[in-house]
């Protein structure tokens, strides 16, 4: 994570040129905003539970789920299973902002999510592009052969894993009352943020053609104001949310095992064949 | 049939575990592709010192683990949800924030930490079973013409280290025998000198010797001067694109592989050149026979059936922590660590020396 974010120190400037943090939810003082912009310009605003410890804190307990990249522990290589391939090093990544307060500028973090102590009513900033902060134009150069958010839906068997997100998001946004969608103006309900983005998702997962969480979906899917979480800077709001849910979809590592691989025990057989080869050939060579 | 296997091919079977190995953080894979390695070495090496390191570099190896796990207590970043130490965490200034000194230890970022420094230790092994099994002297020969003379004079450094302990031994024995006390650092000037002395009568037998048997002959033929320039041009085109290949993003297109290809075809040509107007002769050159291809070929195809994991499904590739599971079995990566073993029994056996009959 270090050597990450030093490398990411000298390729960005550390105040964002353009984009300012622009909550679509208004989250209570005690509470951390968490804006993440997906590729392609979906933008989707949380509110933490509480004080969270750690900038993951936030992001987990505003209910997204992460994975750190597995050869560079605490470097945040996909939030919400995104992107889908896991190629979240080169040139794009999640860059992680801060902000004083909604509406202030964002500033590059200088500390790794895992470290760093988010002030309570502060804004943190993700964002899935080469260094640009959320809200602001995309850095990256246009070498990249396709302009369209990433066709990640793979055709994976079995529906997305995932009902303990949504058991989280809701229970997060419980705890956090008082929270309303600010784009209407009118005052919201109790946990009108968590469910319309639950319920957004629910969309996205219905296009996606997953049968996950039925009950759940419908119990959630009458709150008109879910667009109002789901600001988009592009065009493409809802089909980009709904790429970023579907990938959502990518089999984890926790499900029973995928074609073309075998179970550990089977590593485990394989490894006292050939180790007990070996050494069985050095001791009789020592003879 | 014996015979000594040639060195290119050992390094080139090596080189492709090492790069297989730097692929994957699976512990199982990496598990296995240790004892391939290990089975290799058993069955094929000599009776050489080198030989005799490979334990070394297995000792090595496990340092390398245990420093890794360290520093990641000490230093590293905690991360996970199965608590294992519960250590103190010390705060440190701003300017050094995200360097998290102390602090729970769980077991997720433990195993993280494990597994990258085994995949270190694996790629150690993996040049160091390089080293065990191929002849580093022989090595040498296969160098280009153009490097003979370089060759010639890394043949001579090689052989001074051990040459210069027996004369140090040799010394102190004369000194001993003549009833001259003392020991330590007094003695050191006392004995530098006769070491020496005797380290220079080597060499200028070794010259003589080597004068005798042709080394160090000048061809008349005529080096061209723009010769080195060429092969010292191609260096640098190929630093060139060796930076526009690794960061294809800040860099012009043309910098990646086009730079590159013209540097490597200039070094090439360069050194192909110079050679011709070196005149050697390699006195029993090591044959390379389908043993060999075979040999490579187990290496390459170690590598392939790695990549070809990686890119159907790269999960599995690398030890899941989040949450922390049981790591799976690529079928591919399992065919190529077989593929990496089978010179244990493809090759021909060693030569042995004659120990009598038994």
């Amino acid at each position: 994570m270090k050597r990450t974010l030093l490398a990411l120190l000298l390729a960005v400037p550390l105040v964002s040129t353009g984009g300012t943090a622009q909550a679509a939810v208004t989250c209570t003082a005690e509470q951390v905003t968490v804006v993440v912009q997906y590729l392609g310009g979906g933008q989707v605003t949380g509110c933490s539970n509480g004080d969270p410890g750690t900038g993951v804190d936030a992001l987990r307990s505003a209910g997204f789920s992460f994975q750190y990249s597995p050869r560079e522990p605490g470097f945040v290589c996909t939030i919400d299973s995104n992107p889908g391939d896991g190629k979240c090093m080169k040139p794009k990544y999640w860059s992680y902002w801060h902000a004083s307060k909604p509406g202030a500028a964002w500033t590059y973090s200088s500390e790794g999510a895992g470290t760093y102590n988010p002030t309570p009513g502060s804004v943190e900033g993700w964002r899935f592009d080469c260094g640009a902060a959320p809200g602001a134009a995309s850095r990256c150069t246009t070498s990249s052969p396709k302009p369209s958010p990433k066709p990640s839906p793979k055709p994976s068997p079995r529906p997305a894993p995932t009902p303990s997100t949504h058991a989280t998001t809701g229970s997060g946004a419980q705890a956090g009352s008082g929270a309303s969608p600010s784009t209407t103006g009118k005052a919201g309900t109790v946990s009108a943020e968590a469910k319309a983005k639950a319920t957004a998702k629910a969309k996205a997962r219905d296009t996606a053609k997953a049968k996950a969480t039925k009950a759940k979906a419908k119990a959630t899917k009458k709150p008109a104001a879910a667009a109002a979480v789901v600001s988009a800077s592009a065009t493409p709001s809802q089909d980009t949310i709904a790429n970023a849910a579907a990938s959502q979809s990518v089999p984890r590592a926790s499900e029973p095992p995928r074609r073309g691989t075998l179970p550990w025990w089977w590593g485990a057989i394989a490894l006292v064949l050939i180790g007990g080869t070996a050494g069985a050939v050095t001791v009789v060579r020592r003879r | 049939m014996t015979r000594d296997l040639h060195p290119v091919a050992w390094w080139g079977w090596a080189i492709g575990v090492a790069l297989a190995a730097s692929l994957t953080t699976n512990p199982l894979l990496l598990g296995l592709l240790f004892c391939s390695v290990w089975l290799v070495v058993a069955n094929r090496r000599g009776s050489s010192p080198w030989a005799r390191a490979f334990r070394l570099y297995v000792i090595l190896g496990a340092v390398v683990i245990v420093s890794r796990l360290v520093f990641y207590v000490l230093v590293g970043f905690k991360f996970g949800v199965h608590l294992v130490l519960r250590l103190p965490s010390i705060p440190l200034p701003d300017w050094a924030a995200g360097i998290q000194l102390g602090g729970d230890v769980f077991l997720e970022g433990l195993l993280a930490a494990a597994c990258l420094g085994l995949r270190l230790a694996v790629l150690i092994i993996a040049i160091g079973a390089a080293n065990a099994l191929a002849n580093p002297k022989r090595l040498l020969r296969s160098l280009p013409r153009a490097l003979h003379e370089l060759g010639t004079a890394v043949v001579v450094s090689v052989s001074v280290a051990p040459q210069l302990a027996e004369s140090v031994q040799r010394v102190m024995r004369a000194r001993h025998l003549r009833g001259e006390a003392g020991r330590g650092l007094r003695v050191v000037p006392r004995v530098a000198l006769p070491v020496l002395q005797d380290t220079l009568d080597r060499s200028l037998l070794l010259a003589s010797a080597m004068e005798a048997r042709g080394y160090g002959s000048h061809t008349d033929r005529h080096r061209a001067a723009w010769l080195p320039a060429v092969t010292l041009g191609g260096l640098v085109a190929v630093s060139l694109g060796m930076y526009g290949v690794l960061d294809p993003t800040r860099s012009p297109l043309w910098m990646g592989i086009p730079v590159m290809s013209v540097g490597v075809s200039m070094c090439a040509a360069g050194i192909w050149l110079s050679g011709r107007a070196v005149l050697v002769t390699t006195y029993r050159p090591d044959p390379w026979r389908l043993a060999e291809t075979l040999t490579v070929l187990c290496g390459i195809g170690c590598a392939a059936g790695m990549l070809w994991a990686r890119g159907t499904d790269p999960l599995s590739m690398d030890l899941q922590t989040q949450p922390l599971t049981a790591p799976l079995l690529p079928v591919t990566a399992l065919v190529g660590i077989v593929l990496a073993a089978l010179p244990a029994v493809i090759t021909p056996p060693p030569v042995r020396p004659y120990r009598g009959p038994q």
